[in-house]
Parts: structure tokens; sequence; C-alpha cells
């Protein structure tokens, strides 16, 4: 394993959180389809969300010790399983960029308009760098402290203008056409909520029980889910009409803020508050794409890689879009749906690849040892190379995985 | 060999280190964007008037002065004002930004502007030029005062206040201290924008002008001025202001006056329970209902006719409902014939009749001419206050 390190399962689950909530920058993308129904949207992907923690969560189970690339080759062989991965870099290195690109965006048109959009990216990556490679251990460390402190600032901001929030904002309800809830949710659904797919490529970084996956990865989408329904609801019932105006409604509520002279004009809170989530997920984002590189390349460790490549996203995320408007429109028409490749569909094929080889091995479980070890060398089931098998048996002699097990016993 | 090898890259990690810190601390303290205060004109409000026979519009800055504190009198002798304006002729705010620069030997610096004030001609034309840079614009605010010059906002903006060394302090601390009292007056950017956007399309703002009756120039409200798809199409007086105000609901505490042959009485008001319901009648057409529950005590009595107790809280009741509904009618028939629905009864509509206000909302215009509103006024007199009869109670007994 490139990195060795252990996260406990609440640390993942605070982890899960965090990328979701880090998503509050995004919310215009639409808040702009449904505007005061918004909040329906938020509502709407939670639900939406659980076939792909039930997928994800599947993965995980059958597949503890491995990440995304290794079950990748596992499920469809080597080949192809290295094609995909391919195609999984791309997702991870672009995902790491773009979120990088937002940072910078939003540093210079909120708070910093004068410093150039490279050097604030350039300061920011210096500190993902260093936190990278420390491990998963040293990023995760501060997750639940991270999700708590953005909690309170939200939810300070909430209370703080409770004097000028008008509820009737809300109304009226199901204003819009069913397309625009159906794109709306797609938006909430892939954008924030569904890109906890790159945890897939840490598992065998988590210390959990199998039987446990799943109820983690709810608390995180419960936490990270309310926190974004949270922040919604309050631009929705501060801002009201105008609240499609607005690039990022959530910065702008806190400009509204007015209790007395004193305890006005507290964007900065809201900054900082975004400011954390950000460099949280991008070095999460970060680590999964060196981790990703260093496994599709077999090198020993990816700690050499994290300085060059930062380089490279940071060079990278200057250039991706000429402008923030073409990045928004092409957010919220276009990488949507080559997201939900990344997130649904290949997921979903490991999921119908496991489950088939699964009955095929109980299939031919009564006939002779013989048969099952051809079946399997035929599938590609054992097809790594003499190192990986070997890494594989000693698993299963410890029996971390319940499918390397299976096949232990059937053999 | 090896040991000097690895001091050698010891020492350069270390000097790495520390570049990248000095970078680090030199560019995470906003170099860049740093602005010390002696190099920076700080503008306190902004005023905006048409120019004759041009398209490009006045922009005036109000710009604060640095003066010594101490030894300063308040006298307003042309060297004591602690502001000066600075104009510049252009289309757009930010030009005009540009072509002041060039003439100051400071920065200008918006982020603690006040107010943008437009001349009542540019509020005739429109003011949503004016606007989109006050929300566009990340360096400033949205929730400065949105105000109209009885005449141009260049002459309320030079006038010589004897209360406030600033104009513009002084023309913010007014409308923010009255905006406490009544929501009417908040008159900020970004709910300006907001009321426009509603299916209404209407919007108020406050008309500043000048008084000039007495020894000193003082700032006034004169009313208010009533937009539509932001052009000013008419003005509220004071009077419909308050009315207005207790349509939309913004009272939450107040003042009313009764004025009968009788009596002229001022009635404190804690509490107000409002009221604003929506139904269609049998032609389908919309009916707005608006109910007030309202409690108050008396604060001033001048009777012409004096009253028994009972009686008097009686005559009062009946009174001020009948003066209150009046006033509301005459305020709501006022901006019927005008054609303005600043009360947003067609967003009450939108917002709780959906279904019905769709098939309406092309011809809303049309059905808010003839929009039938009821309103209902239950006033009633907890106490007559410290004084429990009049203060001439003994003539009464002799006679």
């Amino acid at each position: 394993m490139i990195d060795s390190e252990k996260i406990s399962s609440r640390v993942f689950a605070f982890s899960v959180a965090g990328v979701i909530q880090s998503s509050v920058l995004l919310t215009s993308l639409f808040i702009d389809m449904v505007r005061q129904d918004s909040w329906i949207i938020v509502l709407l992907g939670m639900f939406m969300v659980v076939p792909f923690i039930l997928m994800y969560s599947f993965i995980m189970k059958n597949y503890p010790d491995k990440n995304l690339f290794q079950v990748l080759e596992k499920v469809f062989g080597r080949v192809i399983g290295k094609i995909i991965s391919l195609f999984y870099l791309y997702f991870f290195f672009q995902l790491t960029s773009l979120n990088l690109n937002d940072v910078g965006s939003f540093i210079n048109s909120a708070l910093m308009p004068n410093t150039p959009l490279i050097i604030v990216m350039l300061i920011t990556m210096s500190v993902i760098i260093y936190a990278v490679k420390g491990g998963i251990s040293v990023i995760t460390k501060y997750a639940a402290a991270l999700v708590v402190i953005v909690v309170v600032v939200f939810l300070l901001a909430a209370l703080l203008t409770l004097n000028i929030i008008d509820l009737k904002n809300f109304l009226p309800v199901f204003e819009y056409s069913i397309i625009k809830y159906v794109q709306g949710t797609h938006i909430v659904t892939t954008i924030p909520f569904a890109e906890i797919v790159i945890f897939l490529m840490v598992t065998p970084n988590i210390k959990i029980k199998p039987e446990n996956i799943k109820k983690f990865f709810f608390t995180g989408i419960l936490i990270g889910a309310l926190t974004l329904l949270l922040v919604v609801t309050s631009s929705i019932a501060l801002l009201g009409e105008n609240l499609y105006l607005y690039t990022i409604p959530p910065f702008e509520m806190f400009t509204l803020i007015n209790i007395t002279s004193a305890l006005s004009r507290m964007e900065i809170l809201s900054a900082i508050a975004i400011l954390i989530l950000l460099f949280f997920k991008i070095s999460i984002l970060f680590y999964v794409t060196v981790v990703a590189i260093s496994y599709f390349f077999n090198l020993s460790s990816y700690k050499p890689l994290a300085r060059v490549l930062g380089i490279i996203v940071v060079i990278y995320a200057s250039f991706i879009y000429d402008s923030m408007i073409i990045h928004t429109f092409l957010a919220a028409n276009i990488t949507i749906f080559i997201w939900f490749v990344f997130e649904f569909v290949f997921p979903l094929a490991i999921v119908i690849g496991t489950k088939v080889k699964n009955k095929l091995q109980k299939a031919i479980a009564p006939n002779s040892d013989t048969e099952i070890n051809n079946e399997q060398q035929g599938t590609g089931i054992d097809n790594n190379s003499g190192k990986e098998a070997m890494a594989e048996s000693v698993d299963n002699n410890k029996g971390k995985s319940a499918q390397s097990s299976a096949t232990q016993q059937i053999i | 060999m090896k040991a000097r090898i690895s001091k050698k890259s010891a020492l350069a990690k270390k000097m790495l280190s520390l570049v990248i810190i000095v970078f680090l601390v030199m560019s995470m303290s906003g170099c860049w964007d740093s602005r010390e205060l002696d190099s920076v004109s700080i503008i306190l409000g902004v005023g905006i008037d048409t120019v004759p026979f041009e398209d490009d519009l006045n922009y005036i800055f109000q710009l604060n002065k640095s003066l010594p504190s101490s030894g300063q009198n308040s006298s307003s002798s042309e060297s004591d004002k602690q502001f000066y304006n600075v104009e510049a002729k252009s289309i757009g705010l930010k030009e005009a930004q540009q072509k002041i620069d060039l003439n100051l030997s400071r920065t200008l610096f918006m982020q603690h502007n006040q107010f943008v004030m437009v001349g009542k001609d540019k509020a005739k034309r429109t003011v949503e030029d004016c606007l989109d840079v006050f929300l566009r614009e990340g360096s400033l605010r949205m929730e400065i005062l949105m105000l109209v010059a009885e005449h141009t906002a260049k002459e309320v903006m030079t006038v010589d206040l004897q209360q406030e060394s600033v104009v513009a302090v002084g023309i913010y601390r007014l409308v923010e201290r009255l905006g406490k009292k009544n929501k009417a007056f908040e008159s900020k950017i970004y709910k300006f924008v907001t009321d426009t956007n509603d299916v209404s399309a209407t919007a108020i703002a406050p008309i500043i002008g000048l008084n000039q009756t007495g020894e000193n120039d003082l700032l006034e409200i004169k009313g208010f001025a009533i937009f539509k798809d932001y052009i000013m199409v008419g003005e509220l007086s004071l009077d419909y202001v308050k009315a207005y105000s207790w349509i939309r609901g913004y009272y939450k505490s107040t003042v009313y006056d009764v004025n009968s042959e009788k009596m002229y009485a001022s009635i404190n008001i804690p509490v107000i329970k409002y009221e604003i319901k929506t139904a269609f009648n049998k032609k389908n057409e919309p009916v707005i209902n608006l109910k007030y529950y309202i409690t108050g005590k008396i604060g001033e009595l001048i009777a012409s006719e004096k009253m028994e107790t009972i009686e008097l809280e009686d005559y009062l009741e009946a009174e001020l409902s009948r003066q209150f509904v009046k006033q509301l009618y005459d305020c709501i028939n006022y901006c019927k014939a005008m054609g303005v629905d600043i009360f947003g009864f067609g967003s009450v509509l939108h917002k709780n009749n959906l279904k019905q206000w769709k098939k309406i909302e092309n011809n809303w215009d049309e059905y808010y001419k003839n929009l039938e509103v009821n309103i209902e006024a239950e006033f009633r007199i907890f106490s007559d206050g410290k004084i429990d009869d009049y203060i001439d109670y003994h003539k009464e007994e002799n006679q």
C-alpha cells in the first residue's frame, strides 16, 4: 500500500461531511434554476444520493483492502481496468484543478481583487502539498473540528440575521416546471453529493467494520447536506427575490448582518468558513490524485510526486477556463453529465461485475477445484501479477476481505 | 564528503523554507490589496444628477477631509468643512471614479460609502443604470441607502449643516434613525432592487430636500419617490407614507394622531396585530383583506368637548378606526389611479395563490386598478396615560 496510514470511521464520516459542506460556494449553480425552491432541490438531492451511497458502500464492503483502481482491475481485468483508471485520473485531476480555481476566483473576487490569481493558488497549493505529504491521517485529522466550526459559523449567521429574514421569501412553492427541479436535483446530486466517490480511492486507509460503512457514509452525508440546507434556506430567507442575482449567495448573506454598528458586515466569517472547507476538500482531492497516479504507474511512494503535481495543478487551474461565466455555464450544463459517468456509471458497472462474479462463483462451487481455478483465471479474478496475488493471499489469511475469504473457502 | 553534502542540502532546505515563509507572509498579508489610511480618500456619499443636453451623468463624490481634531470650532466656513465634493461627468460610476482619480493625490476608497442619491430629474428617466455597479462591484456595499434628491443631489450634498460636520453623515443618520422606527425608511439598495424584481415591479425611496425656513439649513424628508421598473412615476406624501407603512405591515409600534372637531388625541401604539389575506370573488377576481387589531394608550389629549372616560374611549376607538380606514383607502386609491402596486398586493397573491395568479399575472395592472381591498381595523384604548381625567377637571366639577 502506497500510504499505510489509517483513519478512523468517525474521521471518515466527518471527511465526507466536509467535502459536501465545501460546495456552499457552488449553490448558485442550482439556485439559478428554482430560486426560492432551492431548499427542495437540496432535500431531493439527499434522497437521490442514497443509491450512490449504497453502491459505494457495497464496493468498499466487498473490497475493503483495495482502492478504486485495484477494484477496477480486479473486476474488469488489467487492460480495461487500467483504461477506466486513466479516465478516473482525469476526473480526480480535473476536480482538484477546478476547486483550486474556485478558491482563487473566490479570494480574487470577494477578498483581494488586486492579488494575482496564480499567487493565491500557489500559496494555497503550497500548504496543501505540505499537508498531503503528511498522509491521509494528517489531512483528515481536524475534519471534525473544521466541520463543527463551519456549522457554527453558518448557524451564527442564521441567528444574527433573524431580524431581517422574511419567511414569505419561500413562497410560492413548486412554481417552476418539473424539468427545472430535475435539472437542479441532477446538479446538486452530481456536483457536491456524489463527489464523495473520491473516498473509494482511500478505502484501504479507513479503519471501519464492513457492516458500518453505510452508517458512517450516511452520517457524513447527513451532516454535510443539513449544513448545505441551512445555508440555502438562510440565503433564501434573507436575499429573497435577489437570490439568483448573486454569484455566491452564502457570502452575500453575511454582508447583511447588522445587529449594531459593531456586529455588522461579517462576511469575513463566511470567507474563512468557505476557505477552510475548500482547503480541506482540495487537500483530499489532491491526495487522491497523487495516490491514483502513483498506483497507475506502480510507484512505491506518492510523496515525491506531490510537489511536481502541485505545480502542474496550479498551472492547469490558472488556464482551465477563460472566465467564471464559462466555468459556471459548463458546470451546470456539461460537467454534470461527465461527472455522472464517474460517480454512477462506473461504480454501477463495478457492482454489477462483482455480483455477476459472485453468482458465477457460487454456481461453479459444486464443481471440481480444477474447474474453479480455470474459471477464476478465465474471468481474470486472479490474473494479477505474482506480487499482487501474494499480497491478496496474505489478505485472505488475515481474513480482511470477505470475497477473498469466500474464494479461499471454495478452493 | 557525504556529511558535507547533507549539511549543504539541509542548509538549502532551510533557505528554501525561509524564502517560502517570507513569501507567504508577504502575500498572505495582502500586500497587493493593502491600503494605508493616509493614501485613501474615503467616499461617504455618491450623488448622481443629469447634465442638461448631454447623455452623461454628473457624479458627485463626497469625501472626508482629514483635519486636526483639537482646537477646531464647528463654524461652517469653507476651510473648516470636514468634507469636500468632487465631480465628474461620465456614463457610469466607474468611469467617473477613474476621471476623478486623475485629480486626486489619494486613491478613492468606496467601501465606506453610505448612500447613493439620485437627482429627481435622473430618477424620472431611470435609476437602473445607477444601481448595477453597487450590486456587481465586489468592493461596493449593497446595503447602502437609496435616496432621491428633491431637486439635484448636488444641492443637498453641498449644504452647510449645524448639527453634522459632514452632510453625508447627517443624511445617513437621519434616514437610518427613521428606518429603525419605520421599515419604509430602510431604503437600502438591495431592498430597492428586491422590491423592483418582485411581480409588482415597484419600489419607493425617500426624497431628501432642504428646510430653509429657519436660520439654518436643515435636511428634511419631503416624501417618497415611487418607482416602477426603476423609473420614478410619482410621489407619496408623508401622510401616504404612514398609510403605506400600515398596509405593508411595517409598523411594530408607533404613534397615531386623531384629529376631529371634538378633539385632538395622540395615541401611543405599542401593540399591532396585522393580517393580510387573499381571496377570489365569484367573478374569480382577486380580493385583498386587511385586518388590524391595534391597542394603544393616550399620549396627549386636547379636547374642545369634554367627555366621561368610558364615553371618551368609545369615541376615540370609533374615530380612530374611521380615520385609519379612510387614510388607508385614500392611499390605496391614490396608487391605484397611478397604476403602481407599491403595497405588493400582486406579490401576496403570487405567493399565496399561485394557480390563480398565473391566470391573472399578464393583466395584473388592469386587475389592480379595480382590485377589491377590504380593511377592518379594531382599536382598543387600554390606558389614559398617567392621568385619568382632563387637567382642568375642577372646572368641569364646578359646572
